[in-house]
């Protein structure tokens, strides 16, 4: 079994970033799609399977939170784990983020912390992951 | 807050946001360098309950580097991928610092970093301040930052505002 991952950023490299984390992480990856704003990843997760979203907050077009409501009011796609990776630092915004079921990480974040994360969001066992790697 | 604590809480951010962002290491330096390499410079704009600016500055060879680290690539880079990845940094540093310094539970708005190619004059003033690094080979980064009214005021009401 593979997972689907949508990651939405505006900076390229911090989708890089990303991407890197997630290759070293030993999840077994499936599909991983790019968006730019919350707009573009609404496309992406209307035509899409996707298992899992990793999300900025602040965003040109469309921003994280807006993205994010959108997904909530939608049947299809309310339900699916969402992380927020930000750099947003305001207490009252990240409990506003929290109450809408979301994880969030502040950045700048180790790779374990981000691996750590996606694992729990996902359910899988790191360790059971990993032994099943060798 | 203090201007000096203010400088000091900015340190430990910068510090340790290169540190986990691109494993570089740091040292805060009670002077401003005077840079003469070529260096790339980029800024946000932010608003909120305090308008104002932060920047980074970097010398070429080592935004070169730190890119590389943040992308785990080892080959030259092109110029515009360095400037993503710096524009990137000052993102995460003006996220990190503005609650450090102005309140856990305000809400700022943190606009699109831009490059800039002249640095207007930053000086240690009653809107701002500069710091600089040094990294372990001896290269000097400078962040400054500056407000629309004086640092004392917005410290002040920061508090005034903070429940912690
Ligand atoms: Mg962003």
């Amino acid at each position: 079994m593979s997972f689907n991952i949508l990651l939405v950023d505006d900076s390229a490299v911090m989708r890089e970033i990303i991407k890197k984390t997630l290759r070293l992480s030993g999840i077994p990856l499936g599909e991983l799609l790019e968006g730019a704003n919350g707009k573009e990843g609404l496309e992406l997760l209307n035509n899409n399977w996707v298992d899992l979203v990793i999300a900025d907050i602040n965003m040109p077009v469309m921003d994280g939170e807006e993205m994010l409501d959108a997904m909530k009011k939608d049947e299809n796609l309310k339900d699916i784990p969402v992380l927020v990776v930000s750099t947003e630092g305001s207490e009252s915004r990240i409990e506003r983020l929290k109450a809408k079921g979301v994880r969030f990480l502040r950045k700048p974040f180790s790779p374990e912390k981000l691996r750590d994360e996606i694992y729990d969001l996902l359910g899988v066992n790191y360790h059971e992951q990993r032994a099943d790697d060798f | 807050m203090s201007k000096e604590q203010m400088i000091s809480k900015v340190s430990d951010i910068v510090t340790d946001t290169f540190e986990k962002l691109a494993f570089l290491f740091l040292v805060p330096l009670d002077q401003i360098c005077v840079e003469e390499e070529e260096s790339i410079s980029v800024r946000v704009l932010f608003e909120g309950p305090h308008k104002g600016s932060m920047t980074l500055k970097v010398p070429i060879l080592k935004a070169q580097e730190i890119a590389q680290n943040m992308l785990g690539i080892d080959d030259a880079t092109e110029e515009s991928v360095v400037e993503d990845a710096l524009k990137e940094c000052i993102n995460i540093l003006c996220g990190n610092v503005l609650p450090e310094l102005f309140g856990k539970r305000e809400i700022f708005k943190i606009g699109r970093p831009f490059r800039i190619d002249l640095e207007e004059g930053v000086d240690n003033s009653e809107r701002g301040f500069k710091v600089s690094f040094e990294s372990e080979d001896g290269y000097c980064l400078t962040v400054s930052l500056l407000l629309g009214s004086s640092l004392e005021e917005a410290s002040k009401e920061g508090e005034a505002g903070s429940n912690d």
